[in-house]
């Protein structure tokens, strides 16, 4: 842990960080794009006029693929990583992350159903795919919380049901991936997570979905803390703990499907970044929060970065970079915490 | 080890370097002199070898079923793949399964006298088949024009219909070299949809028969530097062809397919979009290394013709 | 029992089942303001149970409680924390929460939103962690702490919540003889000073003799005795209650004897 007075230093060191890799991200790019280009391209506007100074195809790359799709993960890495620290607290495990309620399996899993149906198709449209996903997320989180007997049970009964139902909805996927395997690559794929398929309409859906899951947060960054006291301690200091448990899982699980349903299922950014961020700020909430939603934007974004430049004219999937970065990291991890404990 | 050794070793060594390519060659006369075995070499490098023209032949590929069609040898087929379609009279042959993992007890069952695979064909299939006694000649060459051509003669061998085969590739030949003359003049820069949106750009790159068939074409495809299927939008709009081909993508019909395409924000400004020209075109001929490989470079031909004739 | 002093909190007729077994059958009692009051009885009696739904943490079907005149049932979690307290046996937290900040924990109920510490917020946190003798740890991780020095933290924070009612459950059970002596003496002082009305599990029957004003004695969820250490602390009731030999022993000029168990028997 840092001290305290440094945070503010080590906050605005991250945001000249994060504005530099924005940056990085405008630039990077197979279509080569100069700089003074893209810097005349951004300076005048998103309007393609005969007065603009790049061709339109260059100025239509920016603004409605570059521009959009560094936003749009940076948002998602907010979403995934806040949502990451709320489930850490409310579980009051420091290895649980957005998914452990079945969030992304909900979701590969309808999707995987759907094509088998033949709700989704190779054409579709901007919203199909994402509305199957969306209810697949969401109906599994709702689905655990009433098969767990909701918010009145300790959080480890919802922790469990969530493992077990993640087990039973990939062993469904895998079985109509298998049986529908001409669209298997297809459909991993998207499992795996992108934002080939970003848009400003996109955007606007995923920040509004933000907004709601994160604003909470920030009102709630005490009760948070309390949180992680046993259940008797919290509530004997006045915690109402299960409404709190209720509105926070609501809103970040509300925020992450909707962030899976338009981006697929990228790890460890949800686990990783609230653990990284704990060993500078500590653990209190109300300085956790804002570090931990400037790390999201980070590391999303290089990720996403890295997963369009390394491969020239191809690209990965974002989540085989996270899951190549966060393996290691979390290896790391596991083993100072067993250092520090013995 | 011991000198006394060491000498009748050396000899043992030596005289077998002698003595057995001797005895190799034999062999091999023998075999010359046999006139009734038939062999082949299929793409594993395999020596397929049969004692007489197979009379019962099962397909598990398209290309492979088509081509067999082509030189005559419908009548021969036992066996095909749900995804053999053309021509029409595979719809009376009974079908062994899917592509990937056809039904081995049936294919066993129906007694054929070689299992004949091509490059969608699975290792295990094929050793299962080995396993339970059947010749598979696996024809899974690089996927080229030429290729095709290999696949076809290898047929034409194996089947003792060398001259037909023979005859079909010279007619190929020259359909595309007809082509050729037409496109001499301008080349239309060229993307081909193998897959959009939500799941990715996935198009024709240079490593596939699919850019071989555009190139011939003569088209210009823009994914030419690209491997592996992957290319990223971005370089779809930087390059902004001329014309675009979009198959009808899994699960929809090509109106559907181009309907979603033309209105997908990320698709909708480029300028194939906006000029109309989308084109569709049947994936199956496209696709599949066999007779009918021709019959789609003229046709893409006569597409970009027309197109930029407008 | 019917006390002259006011009542801090008051049990009517309590019934509690757990898993269709019956612990509570019409538990009554009252709990007077401004005492030292202890709760004692072989493990399984009841007793924590009894604190927990003082604390609200169980809800009986049938049955009222009190605090202070209130019923328990029309007060939130908050209301509740402002007026009761508790200090748990064992509350380890595995974040590195500092001895100040677990302690500001306590200051919750009385919070607005967003939480910010006001500078009357930090007198009393700074209060307590005096009254606990802990302000040269305050800046410390709690869980570097030692036993004694953690229990004290908790108390801490228990004081925080300026709650005029504390229970605590075992408090000093897992602690050595210094550090037990210390920590009951410091709750001791709160009630002499006024502070607050102590509630406490104890299973150290000399500790209890020592330092308490009211002995409610439990067996198998019934209230079998209450009242001062020398009425309730007699080898009849301790031999029945704890199916074990004692000797109590007078203590000269005092009121509080000593038990000694027959080890050997």
């Amino acid at each position: 842990m840092v001290r305290k007075s440094l945070l503010p230093f080590i906050g605005i060191a991250l945001l000249i960080l994060l504005s530099l890799l924005v940056l990085i991200a405008l630039v990077v790019g197979p279509a080569g794009i100069s700089i003074p280009d893209i810097v005349s391209s951004i300076i005048s506007g998103p309007e393609y006029t005969e007065d603009t100074p790049v061709s339109a195809s260059q100025h239509r790359i920016l603004w409605s693929l570059r521009l959009p799709r560094i936003l749009t993960s940076i948002v998602a890495g907010v979403v995934l990583a806040s949502s990451g620290m709320v489930y850490q607290a409310l579980f009051r495990n420091p290895m649980a992350d957005p998914y452990v309620l079945g969030i992304s399996s909900g979701a590969a899993f309808s999707v995987s159903f759907a094509a088998f149906l033949g709700f989704v198709g190779g054409a579709t449209g901007l919203w199909q795919v994402p509305l199957v996903a969306f209810i697949g997320a969401a109906g599994t989180a709702l689905g655990i919380l009433v098969l767990s007997g909701g918010v009145r049970r300790s959080p480890t009964t919802l922790l469990l049901t969530g493992v077990a139902l993640n087990f039973l909805l990939s062993a469904l996927m895998t079985l109509f991936m298998y049986l529908n395997r001409a669209q298997l690559q297809s459909i991993m794929q998207w499992t795996l997570g992108s934002f080939v398929s970003s848009s400003w309409s996109k955007l606007g859906i995923l920040s509004i979905a933000a907004v709601i899951g994160i604003l909470p947060i920030v009102y709630m960054t005490r009760e948070l803390d309390i949180l992680l006291l046993d259940e008797a301690s919290a509530r004997s200091v006045g915690l109402s703990v299960k409404s709190v448990r209720l509105i926070m899982l609501i809103c970040t699980t509300f925020a992450t499907s909707v962030t899976v349903a338009l981006c697929g299922t990228i790890g460890f950014v949800g686990l990783m970044v609230p653990h990284i961020m704990r060993l500078i700020t500590g653990p209190q909430h109300i300085r956790l929060l804002p570090f931990s939603i400037i790390g999201g934007a980070m590391m999303m974004l290089a990720a996403d970065t890295i997963a369009r430049s390394v491969l020239g004219a191809s690209e990965l999937p974002v989540g085989v970079i996270t899951a190549i970065a966060g393996a290691p990291l979390f290896i790391i991890m596991l083993t100072h915490a067993r250092r520090k404990s013995s | 080890m011991k000198t006394r050794l060491q000498f009748p070793l050396f000899a043992l060594v030596l005289l077998a370097f002698v003595v057995l390519p001797i005895s190799g060659r034999g062999s091999q006369e023998q075999e010359i002199s046999h006139s009734s075995l038939i062999t082949v070499q299929d793409s594993r490098g395999n020596e397929i070898t049969l004692e007489a023209y197979p009379q019962r032949i099962i397909s598990l590929s398209p290309n492979i079923t088509e081509t067999l069609f082509a030189l005559g040898l419908g009548d021969v087929i036992i066996g095909r793949t749900d995804y053999c379609d053309y021509p029409s009279e595979t719809a009376s042959i009974p079908s062994m399964g899917d592509l990937l993992s056809p039904s081995i007890e049936k294919i066993v069952s129906m007694e054929p006298d070689i299992v004949i695979i091509s490059n969608l064909g699975q290792l295990q299939t094929i050793e299962a088949l080995e396993y339970a006694g059947i010749p598979v000649l696996s024809l899974d060459e690089e996927e080229t024009m030429d290729g095709t051509y290999r696949i076809i003669a290898a047929i034409g061998t194996i089947t003792g219909k060398t001259a037909e085969s023979q005859q079909l590739i010279a007619d190929m030949k020259s359909q595309i070299a007809s082509v050729s003359q037409l496109t001499q003049s301008e080349r239309p820069t060229v993307y081909y949809v193998a897959g959009f949106g939500e799941w990715g750009d996935f198009t024709a790159t240079g490593d596939t028969f699919l850019h071989d068939i555009i190139t011939l074409a003569g088209g210009d495809n823009i994914a030419a530097d690209a491997i592996n299927w992957s290319f990223q939008l971005e370089l779809l709009h930087a390059h902004d062809p001329q014309i675009i081909i979009l198959p009808p993508l899994w699960g929809s019909t090509f109106d559907e397919t181009k309907y979603q395409f033309v209105n997908h924000p990320s698709y909708a400004p480029l300028s194939a979009v906006k000029n109309g020209a989308v084109v569709p075109i049947d994936s199956n001929i496209m696709e599949r290394q066999g007779p009918r490989s021709a019959e789609a470079v003229v046709k893409l031909a006569e597409i970009f013709h027309t197109l930029l004739g407008e | 029992m019917k006390y002259a002093t006011p009542i801090a909190a008051e049990v009517k007729s309590l019934d509690w089942s757990y898993q269709s077994r019956p612990i509570f059958q019409k538990l009554t009692t009252q709990f007077p303001e401004g005492l030292f009051i202890s709760i004692i009885g072989p493990n399984g009696s009841g007793k924590t149970t009894l604190l927990k739904h003082l604390l609200g943490l169980l809800h009986a079907p049938v049955g009222d409680i009190t605090i202070f005149t209130e019923n328990l049932k029309n007060l939130t979690q908050r209301e509740l924390a402002k007026r009761v307290s508790y200090v748990p046996q064992q509350s380890k937290i595995e974040y590195d929460f500092t001895v100040y900040e677990c302690v500001a924990m306590g200051r919750y109920a009385h919070g607005n939103r967003l939480a910010i510490l006001s500078p009357e917020d930090h007198q009393l946190i700074q209060k307590s962690l005096q009254s606990m003798e802990l302000s040269h740890v305050s800046h410390r991780i709690a869980t570097e702490l030692s036993g004694g020095e953690y229990q004290r933290m908790l108390i801490a924070r228990a004081l925080a919540q300026q709650s005029r009612i504390i229970v605590l459950d075992e408090p000093v059970s897992h602690l050595d003889i210094h550090n037990q002596k210390q920590i009951l003496r410091l709750l001791r002082q709160l009630v002499d000073q006024k502070v607050a009305t102590v509630l406490c599990v104890l299973h150290d029957l000399n500790a209890v003799s020592a330092f308490s004003d009211l002995v409610i004695m439990m067996r198998s969820g019934i209230i079998v005795a209450e009242g001062t250490v020398d009425q309730v602390l007699t080898k009849k009731r301790i031999e029945s209650v704890y199916n074990i030999t004692v000797d109590i022993i007078p203590v000269k000029d005092s009121t509080r004897p000593v038990i000694i168990p027959q080890w050997r028997e």
